[in-house]
């Protein structure tokens, strides 16, 4: 799940080095609009709806993070 | 007589001491105890840089309450602030504090490291009680305040603006939209951008009450709707950038939306397809699109939503402010009247700003006298926004005249980006450009040695503050130049389209 969710991010911003527990938005690697963009690309390409309750800065603040909230999602 | 913002602090504290005037998520002052404040940091003002009278004074802090004390005790001191934005790299700020050269910098947790200045810890100052007001012999065309604007050259410019142009505008503002104590205005705007002007001065005018709004919650929507349903919040005044980004992520159609009776916005292109989203959810609420740039104190053109628009129309910018003339000057500096007639947006009154800080040179090309008045001296803003009338008389926005853009709001020069670009070792040229279909920054450069896109990105990182980063780099192997030996930009534009 965390190279899913690394590729996504690449693809929003190809020129940013981040690694599973970097801050993603403290080092502003995604913000208000972008945030927009890896949630479409999680709910189309991986089948899980993002529900507005989850939406927090604690559950996409890092790669890890975003990717264990997509596995519970998923009931993984 | 109102010849001083100060006076209209002086004023809320005295009919509501206790009233909360800003808030952010940590703590909150009340009018009473910003008063209070101010003139404890007008006598460490006083104790620590002497008798200083109409001289710049920094503010290094994050945003927050902090900001707006430090503010109100520099203008009781009788000098003007001029906030530095901490989000900026190391480099940019240092620019900046040597342009303005302030006597003193005002800090609250970490002091401001650099040029010799003398650093005030806001939060450690006493009052003397003096009992004398240190503002009161300023004059109303004494400055406010000066907010760094972006700047063609790498160097940002400072907007220099006085008391007179935020009080003309305060009392605008007030006599528009009926602000008023039981108004709460839920601020978005950072302060060193002037769209906070109109939350800023319409508290202490009006003595409503300002929630600052924390940055992460336009990123989190959901936290954003709580934050404005607990503190109540009547009256926003956005970016258009926000108000798209929450209309886009379908939270007004999921949630019960927070109550609001005033939705102001301005600072770029507000699409109609997205306010029509907020529209359809607040049936009762005003709508006003503003216009202007900081050099007139924010806006100086209106337009209240009273009609309704197709998604792909564009919305007009209005008429004029009341005390302000809107001239549109063809490129023979011939006033336009008729529609569909295309000129540039020049300002005429009170609003225009005392000119860039430190820098006549840039103030003299866009501060000129009013050509269509040959009889006295009278100064017009040229804004370099090129615009129309519509068949209804409205103005209408249509483009810029220079190389300046608007992105996620914030209005930036592609020659900062060019300038801080060229200064990358081992770029030998390059070009900034906007890509307006993609709503991104193209970057292209040149280069002899084996410098990646990524170490390009990385450099311009330490150079521009965020919101400059392009979206897209891309290294050619020359840069292409039109006949007059410029790079040709028509060309690099039909490369991005790709």
């Amino acid at each position: 799940m965390k190279e899913e969710i690394t590729a996504f991010i690449q693809e929003i911003n190809e020129y940013e080095d981040f690694e599973d527990d970097t801050d993603l938005f403290e080092n502003g690697i995604l913000d208000s609009l972008t945030l927009v963009l890896l949630i479409n690309n999680i709910e189309e390409r991986l089948g899980v709806f993002i529900p507005e309750e989850v939406v927090t800065l604690e559950n996409f603040a890092t790669v890890s993070k975003i990717a264990g909230m997509v596995s519970s999602l998923k009931g993984e | 007589m109102i010849t001083n913002v100060f006076q209209y602090l002086e004023a809320s504290a005295d009919r509501y001491p206790d009233k909360i005037a800003f808030a952010d998520s940590e703590k909150s002052v009340s009018f009473g105890e910003l008063r209070e404040k101010a003139y404890a940091i007008a006598d460490s003002i006083y104790e620590k840089c002497g008798e200083i009278k109409n001289e710049p004074v920094g503010v290094y802090m994050y945003k927050g309450v902090d900001c707006l004390i430090a503010f109100m005790g520099i203008v009781c001191s009788g000098n003007f602030y001029s906030p530095i934005d901490r989000h900026s790299p190391k480099a940019r700020i240092d620019r900046i504090v040597d342009t303005l050269s302030p006597k003193a910098i005002l800090c609250n947790d970490e002091p401001f490291e650099g040029k010799e200045s003398i650093c005030i810890d806001i939060n450690k100052t006493e009052r003397f009680d003096r009992g004398y007001r240190y503002y009161n012999d300023n004059i109303d065309t004494d400055p406010l305040y000066v907010l760094f604007t972006s700047g063609s050259t790498g160097q940002p410019k400072g907007v220099t603006i006085s008391h007179r142009g935020v009080i003309d505008y305060a009392e605008w503002l007030y006599d528009t939209f009926a602000f008023d104590e039981t108004t709460v205005f839920g601020n978005q705007a950072p302060f060193y951008f002037d769209n906070s002007i109109l939350d800023i001065y319409s508290t202490l005018r009006n003595a409503s009450t300002t929630y600052i709004i924390p940055e992460r919650s336009f990123t989190f929507h959901k936290d954003l709707f709580a934050f404005l349903k607990d503190n109540k919040i009547n009256t926003i005044f956005w970016v258009p950038s926000a108000l798209v980004s929450v209309a886009n992520s379908g939270i007004l159609d999921r949630e019960e939306v927070p109550k609001l009776d005033k939705i102001l916005f301005c600072g770029e292109v507000m699409p109609n397809k997205q306010l029509n989203v907020w529209r359809r959810h607040y049936k009762d609420a005003l709508f006003a699109n503003l216009y202007g740039p900081t050099e007139i104190t924010d806006v100086c053109t209106y337009f209240i939503v009273d009609r309704e628009f197709a998604d792909d129309e564009p919305l007009p910018i209005g008429f004029a402010c009341k005390n302000t003339d809107i001239i549109v000057l063809n490129d023979k500096d011939e006033k336009v009247t008729a529609p569909k007639e295309k000129g540039e947006l020049c300002v005429r009154g009170t609003c225009l700003s005392m000119g860039y800080f430190k820098d006549y040179e840039k103030t003299d090309k866009a501060f000129v006298q009013n050509p269509l008045n040959k009889f006295y001296h009278e100064m017009i803003y040229r804004t370099g926004d090129i615009v129309e009338y519509n068949e209804h008389g409205e103005l209408m926005y249509l483009s810029r005249k220079d190389f300046q853009i608007k992105h996620q709001g914030h209005r930036i020069e592609l020659g900062e980006i060019d300038t801080a670009g060229g200064s990358i070792e081992g770029v030998n040229t390059c070009c900034a450009l906007y890509d307006d279909v993609n709503k991104h920054i193209v970057f292209f450069y040149v280069s002899d040695t084996d410098i990646t896109d990524k170490g390009v990105y990385r450099e311009l990182k330490n150079r521009v503050p965020g919101y400059m980063l392009p979206s897209k780099i891309n290294r050619l192997e020359k840069m292409p130049l039109n006949i007059n030996g410029k790079i040709d930009r028509v060309y690099l534009k039909e490369l991005m389209k790709g």
